[in-house]
């Protein structure tokens, strides 16, 4: 009763702050770190009534199964690249795009604009489906099998342009935002336009260039649907080739495995995330969108 | 303005290439000649399905027939998506010269092949090995449009009855009818809360039930008609009696609690399976893959049984589903000859030795026997019970095309789980009237040959 | 005048990639859906057939797609409701109030958004199984074994299962960009609210709330088209549109895939309809003069 009395209101308020932060805390690092336990056990252990209870013998085997059966390196491996290519793409596109837009006055550029924030609403899952029947239409009449379809290049290309409205968005909004005198001052000094925008711009638009790459690189990186359609089983991404995993253990009854194989996608995307979480944390505030 | 002008000029031509293309019909590639690998090898072109089955079984047998036919390259292409692959290929007037696809999938792939008569008529390979193997189990899916003319090869069968655990329950205290199974199942529950009669890996594998329960309500022509869509089959007493003791054997008294909650999440009909093994069902409908499909998580003493359905009445007949996988030969098939001499091969006593080894049996007369484990082999033992009958048969393919809006195997089995968890406004009444006009619409929208 | 024709030759060069890319991929497509939903086509190398509007007299007959909309609203206007109110609970604690590790809270409440939507699918299997699962066994080890569910097995839950999947999900990034919107609210507001006597609950609905509103309208967009797609994502890999819980783009994926290309493309040009129209009816029903500082 004493110790109850000599908490103040402040007091209490704030053991419930801690207690609805903390409930929700757990909610989240709980389940993660219980797939990295799980992904120990053995089947009968995860058949158990019990899903809390420790491995007897940790099995780091459903890693070397995950790794191997499932081929999650190679995933790893197509994953990279496809994320970089479309990168790459992306602000190769983006960036001059953007700057112009921002930065000049021409004819149809109301339209431009319009098209671009048109294009925002539209997203990939909604047209992927004729983007495939296009790109198979197009390697049926050269030909070919599989040149346009299942083609990790072709795959980046179509990441990059269906994210080019929003980024583009993004970017002429802080080029609108740079002091004019810069370019001004460039242009007198006898630098052409493309020099000045590569030389001068570009590099003053850093900060939300690299949030541009950190929304998309996470975007790219956990894309499925798009791979899933446009990439055959054997070249698949690391969604794709985790939800194989997923569904082949499961049939397999071999969860453990099925397990490892989230905590190796799962890793690589939580130590980049501890690195940049400041800077993708703050990128948002410049205007964020999502998928 | 002049590289703007180029860039919109090429992408123009782009769009309107790109819009503008539709498909291009079949080609008229039906060539002479067999196409030949390096080694001046005639080469065999087989896609094959990735199934539970694995691929050993076939690259064995391909090995074994290729030491035999020196002069033949047999190249299997494996894949998941078969089907999608061959409709691409097809597309662009592609086709294998062998396909190991099954009827019944998703895609309907074999079933418009064969509507659009691009299987070829492989009678004469079936007549000749007719003697060697058991016709009554090939002959109900080789002769698909019931003419006598065989066009799919099935090369392998299973017994899709219930399993249950021979541990558990003795062959006497087996139920014969289903007034006894729902006895027994009034017993284990009240013995035991926490044990059920019955459990369902996912709604999907009421399929084989559903079709012998048609056969055993009705006979064999009430049986077939209700594979044509045929009237009556589901606004009568005999489909009325089908969907009440589906409906019973669902109940929460019978299924086992979790099952619905397991079935819905993709994959979770391991976890189902693994319940009944766990003995907290008695019985499952499966078919004999489940003994190496489960064997990691089966504990010793589990000894797998499966059982015909229980009859309607005291007497009456008993049926177990046989399920088959086929091969079949593309009517444009560039190497059909060899094609069907390696379906004969499939049908060989050599084949039938491969294919137990893996656990997989032919339709050979006696392949069971050459299974090497007891469990396995004492699972075909169903086909030998007094008063079985065997049963197998598929349902008429409908031009999917023209009827988008239906949902064949969500109308047929997805009131079995809303049934099973009580849901609000499904009942026997509601399924038998959904299911009454899924015939009627079926039954206008037969696939037509384009 | 040779400066302004390299302007325009600039101009040119740095637009055409942008635009050429956009026309292939996103004009051409998005016209190509509309145009197939006029069309009976099977596949994507099936023949066509124009059928006009019959594909949507279909529709409007077809239970399940009804279902599917059914469901896609619920899903949406509950996401957001519950996604918005708990991120700017959590975002005023985090800005407002002074306690120790607000930075890690901040941490970890961004991470169900970096993952991928396929191991959120496996992180909630497990968390929903029935006997074995995270919240059921939790709940029994609490004493609060009448509280515990078939929480993928009762139809009246799944639906909710999947909502609550979806909402841990999303609240992280919400609150981020609450928080952000926030922090530029000036101090001096609340210190004179303070002065005047106004409490904590107070000082969040005259100073906090309308000053983020501009920046929550916002997110009301991102919140439709997201959640189609989240939804969408997390239903095709969870329970694939069984047991009623099918929803729109899930839909129009399984007939576009078997054998319905035409029928698909219809449901995908009533899902772009649909989001068009949510997302514009909440924009007008939110519309509040910004409050100016």
């Amino acid at each position: 009763m004493k110790k109850m009395k000599s908490l103040s209101p402040h007091s209490w308020y704030k053991i419930f702050i801690y207690f609805v932060m903390i409930v929700f805390a757990i909610t989240i690092v709980v389940p993660i770190a219980w797939v990295f336990l799980a992904s120990l056990k053995t089947q009968l252990e995860l058949n158990a009534a019990n899903p809390w209870a420790w491995p007897e013998v940790l099995q780091w085997g459903n890693y070397v199964k995950a790794f191997e059966k499932a081929r999650m390196g190679d995933y790893l491996i197509n994953t990279v690249i496809v994320v970089a290519m479309a990168l790459v793409i992306l602000l190769v596109v983006a960036l001059p795009c953007s700057y112009v837009l921002a930065r000049f006055k021409f004819k149809g550029k109301k339209f431009m604009n319009l098209l671009f924030m048109a294009g925002l609403f539209i997203n990939m899952n909604y047209i992927v489906l004729p983007i495939y029947m296009n790109l198979f239409n197009i390697d049926n009449m050269l030909g070919m099998t599989n040149f346009l379809v299942d083609n990790k290049l072709i795959l980046a290309i179509v990441y990059a342009s269906t994210s080019l409205p929003f980024t583009v968005y993004l970017l002429s909004g802080y080029f609108q935002s740079l002091p004019k005198a810069y370019e001004e001052a460039a242009l007198i000094d006898g630098c052409g336009f493309f020099k000045t925008m590569t030389k001068i711009m570009i590099p003053m638009a850093r900060p939300s260039i690299i949030t541009v790459i950190l929304f998309q690189f996470l975007a790219y990186w956990n894309e499925y649907m798009v791979a899933f359609t446009l990439l055959e089983t054997d070249h698949a991404t690391l969604s794709v080739g985790l939800r194989n995993l997923m569904q082949a253990q499961r049939s397999a009854a071999d969860y453990g495995t099925m397990y490892a194989g989230l905590v190796i996608a799962m890793v690589p995307t939580l130590i980049l995330y501890i690195i940049v979480q400041k800077k993708l944390t703050q990128g948002m505030s410049l205007g964020g969108l999502k998928d | 303005m002049k590289k703007l002008m180029r860039a919109g000029a090429v992408a123009l031509a782009m769009a309107t290439f790109v819009t503008g293309c539709s498909s291009g019909g079949s080609g008229d590639t039906a060539e002479s000649e067999v196409p030949t690998n390096e080694d001046g090898q005639r080469i065999l072109a087989f896609d094959a399905f990735v199934g539970g089955n694995g691929e050993e079984f076939l690259e064995e047998a391909a090995a074994k027939f290729e030491e035999a036919n020196e002069d033949v390259d047999v190249q299997i292409r494996w894949s998941k998506d078969i089907d999608q692959e061959m409709q691409k290929d097809n597309a662009s007037g592609k086709y294998a010269d062998l396909v190991y696809y099954n009827l019944g999938q998703a895609s309907n792939y074999t079933e418009s092949m064969l509507n659009s008569g691009k299987v070829m008529d492989i009678s004469d390979v079936m007549d000749e090995v007719a003697d060697e193997i058991d016709t009554s189990i090939t002959q109900p899916t080789a002769e698909y449009f019931g003419d006598g003319k065989s066009y799919l090869a099935p090369i392998m069968y299973t017994p899709a009855g219930l399993y249950y655990n021979k541990a558990e329950l003795s062959e006497e205290e087996l139920p014969t009818t289903w007034d006894e199974m729902f006895a027994l199942g009034d017993k284990v529950h009240s013995e035991d809360a926490n044990k059920y009669l019955f459990t369902y890996p996912i709604r999907g594998y009421f399929d084989n039930t559903v079709l012998g329960m048609l056969y055993q309500a009705g006979g064999e022509e009430y049986f077939q008609n209700a594979l044509k869509y045929g009237e009556g089959t589901w606004d009568s007493d005999e489909g009325k009696l089908i969907l009440e003791t589906i409906a019973k054997l669902v109940g929460p008294e019978y299924l086992e609690k979790d099952t619905v909650a397991n079935a819905n999440v993709d994959g979770g009909f391991t976890v189902n399976q693994q319940s009944m093994i766990d003995g907290k069902a008695l019985f499952m409908p499966n078919g004999s893959w489940i003994v190496g499909e489960m064997a990691e998580t089966t504990p010793e003493g589990f000894s797998w049984g499966v059982m015909p359905l229980p009859a309607f009445e005291e007497g009456g007949e008993r049926v177990v589903t046989t399920m088959t996988e086929t091969v079949w030969i593309p009517a444009e098939a560039a190497n059909a000859d060899d094609a069907k001499e390696f379906i004969k091969f499939l049908y060989s006593e050599e084949a039938a030795e491969i294919f137990a080894s893996h656990n997989i049996v032919s339709p050979r007369t006696g392949s069971a026997d050459l299974l090497a484990d007891e469990q396995l082999k004492g699972l075909f033992d169903v086909y030998n019970m007094d008063g079985v009958k065997a049963v197998s048969g598929t349902y008429a393919a409908y031009d999917a095309t023209a009827v988008p809006d239906v949902d064949f195997k969500g109308t047929i089995y997805g009131p079995i789980e809303e049934i099973a968890s009580g849901k609000e406004g499904v009942t026997v009444e509601t399924w038998q009237e959904s299911l009454t006009e899924l015939w009627t619409t079926l039954r206008e929208n037969p696939l037509s040959a384009e | 005048m040779t400066k302004k024709k390299a302007q325009a030759r600039f101009v040119a060069a740095c637009l055409a990639p942008a635009l050429i890319l956009v026309t292939l991929f996103i004009v051409i497509p998005t016209v190509q859906v509309f145009r197939y939903s006029l069309y009976q086509k099977s596949s994507f190398v099936g023949d066509e057939t124009f059928i006009g509007f019959k594909n949507f007299q279909t529709l409007f007959n077809d239970s399940i797609f009804l279902e599917s909309i059914q469901n896609q609203i619920l899903i949406i206007v509950v996401i957001t409701m519950f996604t918005i109110v708990l991120a700017i609970f959590f975002a005023t604690l985090l800005t407002r109030e002074e306690f120790k590790g607000k930075n890690l809270f901040r941490v970890i409440f961004y991470i169900p958004n970096i993952l991928n939507i396929v191991i959120i699918a496996g992180i909630f299997s497990a968390i929903y199984a029935p006997s074995n699962g995270l919240l059921n066994t939790l709940l029994s080890s609490i004493g609060l074994d009448s509280l515990t569910r078939q929480w993928m097995g009762d139809p009246e839950i799944i639906i909710f299962s999947i909502i609550g999947a979806l909402v841990w999900q999303a609240i992280g990034y919400y609150m981020v960009m609450y928080m952000a919107s926030m922090t530029s609210i000036p101090e001096n507001l609340y210190e004179a609210a303070s002065l005047e006597g106004a409490g904590k609950f107070k000082q969040f609905f005259m100073i906090t709330l309308p000053c983020i509103w501009d920046n929550i309208r916002q997110t009301l967009t991102f919140f439709v088209i997201s959640t189609i797609n989240l939804s969408f994502l997390f239903v095709q890999v969870n329970t694939n549109g069984q047991f009623g819980t099918q929803v729109m783009l899930n839909y129009m994926y399984s007939k576009a895939f078997s054998g319905n290309l035409g029928y698909g493309m219809a449901i995908g040009v009533i899902t772009f309809i649909l989001a068009f129209s949510m997302a514009g009816a909440l924009n007008r029903v939110t519309k509040r003069d910004p409050l100016q500082f």
